[in-house]
């Protein structure tokens, strides 16, 4: 059963098309990679499937039908716009939270002490928020997302505010609640995150889903037959079939003619006698794709 | 429902806690307190009641004198006769006395009367004696005849156009007093209730609290919460200014015998709570367009101000509310719906007002009501999530469908 499935929604304020068409379906304990430049249409889209906004035209199902208050319960959202009660005790203020999630004040309070400790913010609780720190906030408000154990977390631009260490425990926080089945919905600009977490994704521009499928499929089809060279000796200046040769990193990036198989290239640099280091077909980064769609306006080729 | 509920308790109790309310609860009775105290004081401080003197050549008051049975600060003035105004100057000079009173040889006919003084002429100065005086002259009348003469006649204030009549009196003036003073309390607790509405509905947008709020429960159950819990803040701070006052008044009647003729209008008083009633739901709604509408507090403060003086603009038309009942102006005042809550009670209060005004006040507020709902709905569903991005009044009339979204 698809955890969410969004079937050609579209949203438009005024003239403005916000959402146009964008279909994508996020498996149950997946995490599912949400991309898109600012404007795109990414948070009206999660906006939609939250039931903020209704859309004017298409379906959304959440756990198998329309979104209900008592679905909302069942799902921990972490917004790209962060806040919290400024004026109140921090701990008061996430168990306000929490039970508007459905949770009982004894269970709140018993959940949001494990995590408080967990967060290293049980000195802070009896603090008010405003006298917490950025990062302490930020953190204050993974607790509200997570303290209920939903079973969808939608999280725009998680690792906003983190510096390196908080950065890692919300990585491992993230996998672990993948490893409990939850499904997690994840906006992001940082690819390398995408890259390193995500199952699947979908790329929103301009409202329109341009890209959707696993990471593995989506590099595949970005593939362009260049590869990898990594060679003791210099490379020849000219390689029969290869178009254009350019150092990078210490290797060296050839791309191919049309008609040129890798094996021909390997063929030809071992009866030049070159020692070759590593030889591989260099696959985009999410970085290069996700630039290259954007700045191609989604004119993709079998996107 | 339970998160209602839970809604409706946070923000009661969010306020309730604060030292913020506890000291705008007690400032009220405070400031009455503080007005009270200065008022008596400086009536003790104007309290002189040195004897007064008299010279009575005419012969018309038969040479009595006044000593009052009672003596201490608040005891009347002993009312002397001295033999000639040379004698009563002396007394005067020698700050005996306070005042000296000359009668003119031929006061019966002509009533001609001096006042010498050595400090500023006040009314209780000329009020004692002429009560001394009317009473020395109705001596030598009937009984029933001399009471008259003493008392005075007993007025009845009529309005030109009003139909209602009123004994001058000071329970009247109380009777009229009290739904005015309740109409202002009651539109002060409104008016601080709609703040606090207000700064709950900013403070969620500002802190960016909003977003959340909305995905954990209904949109009608985040504004229903949100409105009754700050509504029954107000309820509480009505309540125990109402008691006070209550208990107060309960003590006045027992001890101050001036008050027990006054009057109770229950037709008045029902109006009235129907329209406060509508008032507080209007302004509620009012507010929280207001709340949604504004990007920061500063703004939506100034908004709230702006509903706030409308709502007590009938101050300013009080002498034409009460000289004038059902006059054009206070017919309009008494109709347009942010200025019915204070102008037809007080109309009600010296006048009988038509029926079909009252029926039509009642059906312009509660079209108010209506109409400040969709608004509110319309701003919320609008400007909710609209972070440091206005929303305009065109745009909550449906006038502007330029709308912006984030994305």
């Amino acid at each position: 059963m698809q955890t969410i499935e969004v079937i050609n929604i579209t949203k438009s304020f005024g003239k403005n098309r916000a959402v146009d068409g964008v279909s994508f379906e996020v498996h149950g304990g997946e995490i599912f990679g949400l991309l898109g430049p600012n404007g795109a249409g990414k948070t009206t889209a999660i906006r939609i499937i939250l039931d903020i906004f209704k859309p004017d035209s298409g379906t959304v199902s959440v756990l198998g039908g329309p979104i209900t208050e008592e679905k909302k319960d069942r799902i921990g959202y972490l917004p790209e716009e962060r806040g919290l009660y400024q004026d109140i005790k921090l701990e008061n203020c996430l168990v306000y939270l929490a039970t508007l999630k459905g949770m009982s004040t004894t269970d709140a309070r018993r959940e949001i002490d494990a995590y408080l400790e967990r967060f290293d913010l049980a000195p802070h609780r009896k603090m008010k928020v405003k006298e917490l720190s950025k990062g302490m906030q930020q953190k204050a408000q993974l607790i509200v997302t997570l303290v209920h154990r939903p079973q969808i977390i939608i999280i725009d631009e998680p690792f906003t505010a983190l510096d390196p260490v908080n950065t890692q425990m919300v990585k491992e926080l993230l996998e672990e609640e993948r490893a409990r089945g939850t499904t997690i919905v994840m906006c992001t600009h940082q690819m390398h995150q995408v890259e390193e977490m995500c199952d699947r994704l979908v790329l929103i521009n301009q409202g329109r889903a341009v890209l959707y499928g696993t990471l593995t499929d989506i590099r595949r089809r970005f593939a362009r037959q260049d590869l990898e060279v990594r060679a003791l000796d210099p490379l020849p200046e000219t390689i029969p079939g290869v178009l254009e040769i350019h150092p990078k990193n210490g290797s060296h990036y050839l791309r191919l003619a049309p008609e040129t198989s890798p094996q021909d290239v390997l063929k030809t640099l071992v009866q030049q006698d070159i020692a070759i280091e590593q030889f591989e077909i260099a696959v985009p980064t999410l970085d290069e794709i996700f630039i290259q769609v954007v700045q191609q306006k989604g004119e993709l080729p079998d996107a | 429902m339970r998160k209602f509920w839970r809604v409706l308790s946070h923000e009661y109790l969010r306020h309730v806690g604060r030292k913020r309310f506890i000291l705008a609860l007690l400032s009220v009775p405070l400031f009455m307190l503080v007005i009270f105290g200065v008022s008596l004081l400086t009536a003790f401080l104007m309290i002189d009641n040195d004897p007064i003197g008299y010279v009575d050549p005419s012969a018309a008051l038969n040479g009595a004198v006044f000593r009052p049975e009672k003596s201490g600060p608040f005891a009347d003035s002993e009312i002397l006769l001295f033999p000639d105004e040379q004698a009563g100057l002396d007394a005067l000079r020698q700050d005996e006395i306070q005042s000296l009173f000359i009668l003119a040889p031929d006061f019966l006919q002509s009533g001609g009367t001096r006042l010498v003084s050595n400090h500023d002429v006040n009314d209780s100065d000329t009020s004692a004696f002429r009560k001394f005086m009317r009473a020395e002259l109705a001596a030598g009348l009937p009984e029933e005849v001399g009471e008259r003469v003493i008392k005075g006649p007993v007025m009845t204030v009529r309005a030109l156009e009003g139909t209602r009549a009123a004994q001058e009196s000071i329970s009247q003036i109380i009777s009229l007093a009290i739904p005015f003073a309740t109409a202002m309390l009651f539109m002060y607790a409104v008016s601080t209730t709609g703040n606090y509405l207000l700064q709950a509905l900013v403070e969620e947008k500002e802190n960016r609290t909003m977003e959340i709020v909305v995905t954990s429960l209904s949109p009608t159950a985040l504004m229903a919460g949100k409105i009754l819990g700050n509504m029954l803040v107000g309820l509480t701070q009505l309540v125990f200014w109402f008691g006070l006052g209550g208990a107060l008044l309960a003590i006045g009647l027992l001890v101050l015998p001036f008050l027990t003729g006054m009057t109770f209008n229950l037709g008045v008083a029902v109006v009235s709570l129907g329209l406060w009633l509508l008032a507080f739901i209007l302004i509620s709604a009012l507010m929280a367009t207001a709340g949604v509408a504004a990007t920061e507090s500063r703004e939506a403060q100034q908004l709230s101000g702006a509903f706030s003086l409308l709502f007590v603009s009938p101050m300013w038309f009080m002498a034409v509310l009460i000289n004038h009942p059902n006059g054009t102006i206070s017919t309009i005042l008494s109709l347009f719906p942010l200025t019915a809550p204070i102008s037809l009670p007080i109309r009600m209060g010296v006048a009988d007002v038509p029926g079909w005004q009252i029926v039509l006040a009642y059906a312009l507020m509660i079209g108010a009501v209506v109409l400040a709902f969709y608004l509110a709905g319309r701003a919320f569903r609008l400007g909710m999530l609209r972070y440091g991005k206005k929303l305009t009044w065109g745009q909550i009339l449906g006038l502007n469908r330029k709308q912006t979204a984030e994305s």
